[in-house]
């Protein structure tokens, strides 16, 4: 192997040198063939002719040669490339659509699989050690997932007996619009409720100021307080440090800022918020009671405890809190009267809500697979067009006229 | 005198034998053949070079430039230890396959 890959390189890189060592070879093989027919007595212009004969073309013993050389299939590769860019050239028309319509193929293939690579296998950014995040889903009875979200009342509960997370947050799957007041009339932005330990649990550090944290609560009496979204902060406020304490009216209520998220952070759903608002001012800015708020529940497995020991403390909570509530209609999505034996589930963290991640999965598998053949269709085509282009370049040309040597055909001669 | 023709695979193994004397050049290589084999095998130049670069390439061969008997310039053969090694395993399993084949034949 280590030969091979010595031939190889010095076939490369010495290239000259090796076609000039042969075409030596070659030579000093006539010669001695000519001296041996001399010294058999024909006459030397005999002897020559003779050599000549037994030998067969030195051009053609040459290419044989280079042909069984390690290698070989990198003349051959780089006498196709140069076939192709001189192809291109003669027909710009013919290499233009060609090439457009592979990129637009190629660009449609890279935004679904960058949309796929987003949406399904990447961690959320700017959250420190998200490995250990999990999404608490609700189940029904026959084991499938219910609803993307959980009752704010049913977030409590889970949160205050849990013993294996670090901490179990919940927060608003989509961003609600809100009206912010500024000087020159109202202007529509967009915000997520989350409960006031949302940032502690994540281990997310304010770019400035501060983040929710001990001094607030999820009571509907805390203070009103708003926290800014990076994008937002630097677009509608020029990344003014001095915006920490001012107050800002959304939906006609005066809140405090005070702070802003890091750049990297983008929230754990698939929709990225202008501001982050407490639930404990739902009430005041929107119609619903903090108590009935839809939040996508999750939390983060303590470093000592494992997976499923978690999963086994969640399941036990989401039956208990079934039994505990059995003259609610629903619980978990299931109804009594299926035996409505619903309960939690842990999924690993991701921006999409675990009821629809199969159906999502789906979705965008059957999206690349249809991007795909749209590829596939597109190099045939091209692949069609070249062929019968050829074809009819080769009817069209009259005899004797200057053909363009064959690629392959040019690397037996030099 | 008639020539037969070479069998896949053969031609390599009746370099590395020619080559087991001494240093050849390629010539000398196809005439030692010739002589070894009774003439029975003649090998063309047009596939006798190609399978010198060829063993050259797999390591059982080197070759150096140096001066003929009658002074003149040629490429000269040599085994290396991986190509002696070489023949004796092809030689092997040449001796098998001729033996199997006899008595195929006998049977």
């Amino acid at each position: 192997v280590v030969s091979r890959l010595h031939s190889l390189w010095r076939n490369i890189v010495h290239r000259a040198r090796v076609d000039r060592d042969l075409d030596d070879e070659i030579r000093a093989t006539v010669d001695l063939l000519v001296d041996e027919n001399v010294r058999v007595g024909m006459p030397v212009q005999e002897a020559r002719r003779a050599a000549r004969i037994a030998l067969g073309s030195p051009e053609s013993m040459a290419s044989q040669v280079r042909d069984i050389r390690a290698g070989a299939f990198c003349d051959v590769l780089y006498q196709d490339a140069r076939h192709g860019a001189r192809l291109l050239l003669r027909n710009p028309l013919f290499a233009l659509t060609a090439i457009f319509s592979l990129a637009i193929c190629i660009g449609a293939n890279t935004a679904v699989f960058t949309v796929a690579n987003r949406l399904l296998f990447r961690d959320p950014s700017g959250v420190p050690d998200p490995d250990r995040l999990v999404d608490i889903a609700p189940t029904r009875a026959d084991g499938r997932f219910a609803e993307p979200v959980l009752s704010y009342r049913m977030y409590a509960d889970i949160r205050d007996r849990v013993t294996t997370l670090d901490g179990v947050y919940g927060y608003q799957l989509d961003a609600g619009a809100m009206s912010l007041r500024g000087p020159a009339g109202a202007e529509r932005i967009f915000s997520t409720f989350v409960t006031s330990n949302y940032f502690a649990v994540l281990r997310i550090q304010a770019a400035l100021g501060r983040l929710f944290g001990r001094l607030d609560s999820d009571r509907p009496d805390s203070t009103p307080v708003v926290i800014l979204s990076y994008p937002f902060w630097t677009r509608r406020f020029n990344a003014d440090p001095a915006v920490v304490g001012r107050t800002l009216y959304i939906n006609g209520q005066p809140l405090t800022v005070i702070g802003v998220t890091p750049a990297d952070f983008q929230g754990l759903s698939i929709v990225t918020a202008d501001v982050w608002l407490p639930v404990s001012l739902a009430a005041m800015l929107t119609r619903e009671e903090t108590a009935w708020m839809r939040l996508a529940v999750g939390g983060r497995v303590r470093p000592d405890v494992s997976f499923s020991q978690a999963a086994a403390e969640v399941d036990a909570i989401g039956r208990c809190i079934q039994a505990a509530a059995p003259r609610l209609p629903r619980t978990f999505g299931s109804r009594r009267e299926d035996g409505g034996q619903g309960s939690l589930r842990l999924v690993g963290a991701s921006p999409i809500p675990a009821v629809v991640r199969v159906a999502i999965s789906g979705f965008l598998a059957l999206l690349t697979g249809i991007v795909t053949l749209v590829l596939i269709i597109a190099c045939t085509n091209v692949g069609g067009v070249l062929l019968a282009e050829r074809q009819f370049a080769g009817g069209k040309l009259p005899c004797g006229s200057q053909r363009e040597p064959d690629a392959r055909g040019s690397s037996g001669s030099f | 005198m008639t020539r037969a023709a070479l069998l896949q695979g053969t031609l390599d193994l009746l370099i590395l034998k020619a080559l087991a004397a001494g240093e050849l050049h390629g010539l000398g290589v196809s005439r030692r053949i010739e002589q070894i084999t009774d003439g029975t095998f003649g090998p063309q130049p047009g596939s006798l070079f190609p399978a010198l670069h060829r063993l050259e390439e797999a390591g059982w061969l080197t070759s150096t430039w140096e001066s003929s008997e009658n002074n003149r310039r040629a490429k000269y053969y040599r085994l290396t230890r991986t190509g002696r090694k070489q023949l004796g395993e092809e030689t092997e399993n040449w001796n098998r396959i001729s033996l199997a084949i006899a008595r195929a034949l006998e049977a």
